[in-house]
């Protein structure tokens, strides 16, 4: 079992022993901690903090699970001038898997009566589940070369969506430094077929409502009154990053004898940042988050698409759009110098400051929205970036699993659980009585708790809290 | 959470499979009297733990190719094609004839079906990792371990 230690409340080190090269920090209650003490994740942040150049402390989040290579809410810098390397790994196989939320002018009231059509319009024009399609069908191998360089930027272009998406969007809606010739053909043909969908897994497209106010201030400048209407979209990039993290995997794994570098786990296969190979994943992962992002703006038009269909519009406008699984080159001060790094968040979110000049001047006032998607039937949260936040401006992901998917199947009954959702007023659309299953509520941990926890930790701090009352699964 | 230690033994000349829990995740532990037999109960696996095919009737047959290289190189092939069938053909493989050849070199025959023809019975795997990835001699026979991605 790793050993804990208890720094201060909400944050816990594990010490430095064998090949490690700085400590792990975990940011939990004692609660939160109880439910990962004998969890493989712990064992997961260990060995990240064995890869070359990694500085100040291998991180997890609240949300922190079992993942491969690095945990689910990890948080890892290399310092890239000291031979600091990138791992797919510590981006994860969804590259730019992210959130983003659209706020309406509909209040729940102007909904009354009117959900089933709202629902029956979304399932319609969501493309998700097994397979090949997408809302974009028509598109070729033009406009996904296009998505791949220029991302949310060339759907709007191409009339899915206003240039005020792209403001909003993380990077303006593109990651600059996207490299096509680094992505597959494997890779392109997969991206090509499911341009605009969904998927399946713990993505989603819910209908939320505004149900509690933490801070009043942002909230009222954010613009999320109680009982607003919001949708809020979980999705990611698709085959086409899960390739791109299969390839470059491989090939690092070729070149890591060559470069002397030996991981404890292969899926932490990695390489200098500065070197060919690791030029050529960075090149190939900007790409995929670009169609990330353009994924999650393709379903963003189809979800006004539907609100016009069933409700005659509902003004729905984006907050903000923030990827949780992606490895960006920012700049930190480490001991007080200024060093550029590698930052991987892998099922993170970054959190900036107050008044960070990456932020759209709308929102520098407060910090930036982080989006924390919850478990379907409880909640999920808006953050906000804080002054001095650790782990390089990071916090969690969302509610992070404490149950395997075979776990939750043996314990819930998928009928059973659509019917007590629809009870308690969640309308569900789902592709598999399974896959819902899979990702009951009692699958996940307790949301509120990893919210309060990553606020107590000097993370981020609340701003509101979202209820579901529709769920789009695939 | 933790891999259970105790694994099945392959008996003589017996081929299966067991999904196994990964907390995000789920877990393909195979097992077989030949490196081939494994490949094969890889791709019922796989298929079953989204799928439930049985009622489809529409099937074809694909075949790929997987060039030489160590068994855990070909195992995750294996499963890129599965992918790369259900992601861009919309067909699923739900059972394969793997034959190996001279030069070390796989060939898998797919038995599929279209997407629009099965029953989604879980969430779709999205790759294959790395993380505790093993494909070695095991008593008589062979067997694998394999973590894919939900």
């Amino acid at each position: 079992m790793v050993h804990l230690i208890e720094e201060t409340p909400y944050r816990w080190r594990l010490e430095c022993q064998g090949a490690m090269r700085v400590p792990g920090v975990v940011f939990a209650s004692r609660a939160l901690v109880a439910d990962i003490r004998d969890d493989p994740a712990l064992e997961q942040v260990q060995n990240v903090a064995t890869l070359p150049g990694i500085v100040v402390a291998s991180y997890a989040m609240p949300d922190i699970h079992w993942g491969y290579g690095f945990p689910i809410g990890g948080v890892a810098a290399t310092d890239i001038d000291r031979g600091g390397v990138v791992s797919p790994g510590g981006v994860g196989f969804d590259i730019s898997c992210g959130v983003r939320l659209l706020l309406s002018q509909l209040s729940q009231d102007d909904l009354r009566g009117r959900m089933g059509p709202l629902m029956d319009a979304l399932a319609s024009r969501i493309p998700r589940g097994v397979g090949p399609g997408g809302v974009w069908a028509s598109a070729d191998g033009a406009d996904l070369a296009a998505l791949l360089r220029d991302g949310s930027r060339h759907a709007v272009a191409r009339g899915y969506g206003d240039d005020r998406d792209l403001e909003f969007c993380e990077d303006h809606g593109a990651v600059s430094g996207a490299d096509i010739a680094q992505v597959s053909e494997r890779a392109l043909q997969r991206g090509l077929a499911q341009i605009g969908s969904l998927g399946s897994g713990n993505h989603f497209l819910e209908v939320q409502v505004v149900d509690r106010i933490h801070d009043g201030e942002v909230a009222r400048s954010w613009g999320l009154g109680l009982g607003r209407i919001c949708v809020m979209i979980h999705c990611g990039s698709r085959g086409l990053g899960h390739q791109i993290c299969t390839d470059h995997v491989r090939l690092m794994l070729g070149a890591m004898p060559r470069l002397g570098i030996k991981v404890p786990d292969q899926q932490l296969a990695c390489a200098p940042v500065d070197s060919a190979e690791g030029r050529s994943y960075l090149g190939a992962m900007a790409a995929a988050a670009n169609f990330g992002r353009a994924n999650r703006q393709l379903l963003t038009a189809a979800t006004r698409a539907a609100f016009e269909d069933s409700v005659g519009g509902g003004g729905l406008e984006l907050l903000y759009d923030v990827s949780h699984n992606l490895a960006k080159i920012e700049a930190h001060d480490v001991d007080g110098v200024r060093r550029r790094l590698c930052v991987h968040r892998k099922g993170a979110t970054r959190a900036l400051p107050p008044g960070d000049p990456d932020l759209p001047p709308a929102l520098a006032a407060h910090g930036q929205p982080v989006l924390v998607p919850g478990s379907m039937g409880t909640a999920s949260y808006v953050l906000a970036g804080v002054q001095g936040g650790e782990a390089f401006h990071s916090t969690c992901h969302g509610a992070g699993r404490r149950l395997s998917r075979h776990a939750a199947v043996r314990r819930v009954r998928s009928v059973a659980l659509r019917h007590e959702l629809e009870e308690s007023g969640i309308a569900v659309r789902a592709s598999s009585m399974r896959g819902l299953a899979e990702e009951a509520p009692l699958a996940y941990k307790d949301v509120d708790e990893v919210v309060a926890s990553c606020e107590a930790a000097g993370l981020a701090r609340r701003v509101a809290r979202l209820r579901p009352v529709g769920v789009v699964k695939g | 959470m933790t891999v259970p230690r105790r694994t099945p033994r392959p008996a003589s000349g017996a081929s299966g499979y067991r999904l196994l829990p990964h907390t995000a995740d789920v877990q393909l532990l195979v097992w077989g009297p030949s490196r081939e037999a494994c490949l094969e109960q890889v791709v019922r696996a796989f298929a079953a733990t989204f799928t439930r095919a049985e009622a489809a009737t529409s099937r074809e047959w694909r075949s790929v190719s997987i060039p030489a290289g160590p068994n855990e190189e070909q195992l995750v092939a294996l499963i890129d094609e599965v992918l790369y069938l259900i992601d861009v053909d919309g067909q699923v493989p739900v059972a394969a004839r793997v034959r190996r050849l001279p030069d070390g070199s796989v060939t898998a025959a797919f038995d599929t079906v279209p997407t629009t023809d099965v029953r989604q019975t879980g969430s779709v795997p999205k790759a294959a990792s790395r993380h505790a990835l093993a494909f070695a001699r095991y008593h008589s026979g062979w067997r694998a371990r394999v973590t894919i991605d939900v």
